[in-house]
């Protein structure tokens, strides 16, 4: 049998031959020129703490790498951080203030699946009392080691997963935000990762934070910021919390801010624990 | 409740905030256990606040019942 050279050879003739439907032939050759999916990425952990490592009793020794805001640093346009002793630090079991605060660490770490308590577990918080907001209620950050993500895929398995316990009977005016910066000392809009990453005010700015609102994350909200108390006790549960870094995908070098700000009352202690950040490359 | 840490049973008291530190005391404001330090001014709000506990003094943990 002769073959067109411009255009092959029909599904009819193929039928003719081999004795099947020209639908049977037509199903082959469609399966065996579908281009096959992309294979999956790899699997890459940028950064998973639990705070487990600091040892100290009411230490303000950070993990390598991270840091907390210094007085030069600028959280928005030209505003300095404004706190005194206090601001961010890590403890065990309760943090010393009545009615705000954990009584203790998350318990599974960065892998956790609930938010179980665990008072021998240490964990990061803002400790409100006394010097740790300032007049104004200007807050203050901890910033993450850099970040290269210049080989993360934008495959939309970038993200942020953190734990928060966020409970205080008169704190309901802090706000807590996420920006993505280039740079360790500044967290404002003029050095943003991407446009909208940096903050812009106490409460304008910075990612998007999908955060649990009850205490098994069958419900959400979302939003640049988690403002006032969310937990209801001492010892509530730990709620997860989420951000989707799928735009910083490329980027070689990434700052994440933690934010606390607003903070105008001792009962205002903010706990964060199970820090992880993963991709793939 | 008994100790995460040593397993004993927790003994019930008071957290409260006193000048310079963070203490447990008993319903008469006698001391029970010295906590923790701090470094809030004696002016401000937060001395004198105080909320029940379950404490073990061997381990220095406290759980705070706010």
């Amino acid at each position: 049998m002769a073959i067109d050279k411009k255009n092959g050879i029909s599904y009819s003739a193929i039928s003719s031959l081999v004795g099947k439907s020209k639908a049977s032939i037509a199903n082959v050759v469609s399966k065996a020129f579908t281009a096959p999916s992309p294979p999956p990425g790899t699997p890459t952990t940028y950064l998973s703490v639990d705070f487990s490592d600091q040892t100290y009793t009411n230490t303000t020794t950070f993990p390598t790498g991270w840091s907390k805001g210094s007085s030069s640093h600028i959280l928005w346009g030209s505003q300095t951080y404004n706190v005194g002793a206090n601001g961010w630090k890590f403890d065990y079991n309760a943090t010393g203030s009545s009615n705000t605060g954990p009584n203790g660490g998350l318990s599974g770490g960065v892998d956790a699946t609930t938010g179980t308590q665990n008072s021998t577990n240490r964990y990061m918080y803002y400790e409100a009392s006394s010097t740790g907001a300032g007049a104004g209620g200007v807050g203050n950050v901890v910033i993450t080691p850099q970040l290269n993500f210049t080989n993360a895929l934008s495959n939309n398995t970038l993200k942020l997963t953190f734990w928060y316990h966020i409970y205080g009977v008169t704190n309901q005016n802090q706000d807590f935000g996420i920006a993505a910066t280039t740079s360790a000392t500044n967290s404002s809009s003029s050095v943003e990762v991407i446009s909208g990453a940096g903050f812009t005010s106490a409460t304008g700015g910075g990612l998007s934070i999908t955060y649990w609102t009850n205490d098994d994350g069958s419900t959400t909200s979302s939003g640049n910021r988690i403002s006032g108390s969310q937990q209801t006790s001492n010892s509530a549960l730990w709620r997860k919390a989420e951000v989707d870094l799928n735009s910083l995908a490329g980027e070689s070098s990434v700052y994440i801010h933690f934010m606390l700000a607003d903070v105008t009352y001792f009962q205002s202690d903010f706990a964060l624990d199970g820090i992880k950040i993963v991709g793939e490359e | 409740m008994n100790c995460p840490e040593c397993n004993n049973t927790m003994s019930s008291g008071i957290s409260k905030c006193n000048i310079g530190f963070y203490d447990i005391v008993d319903i008469k404001g006698n001391l029970l256990m010295r906590w923790k330090s701090h470094d809030i001014d004696s002016n401000n709000t937060e001395i004198g606040t105080s909320v029940e506990c379950e404490y073990c003094q061997t381990c220095n943990v406290v759980i705070h019942l706010g």
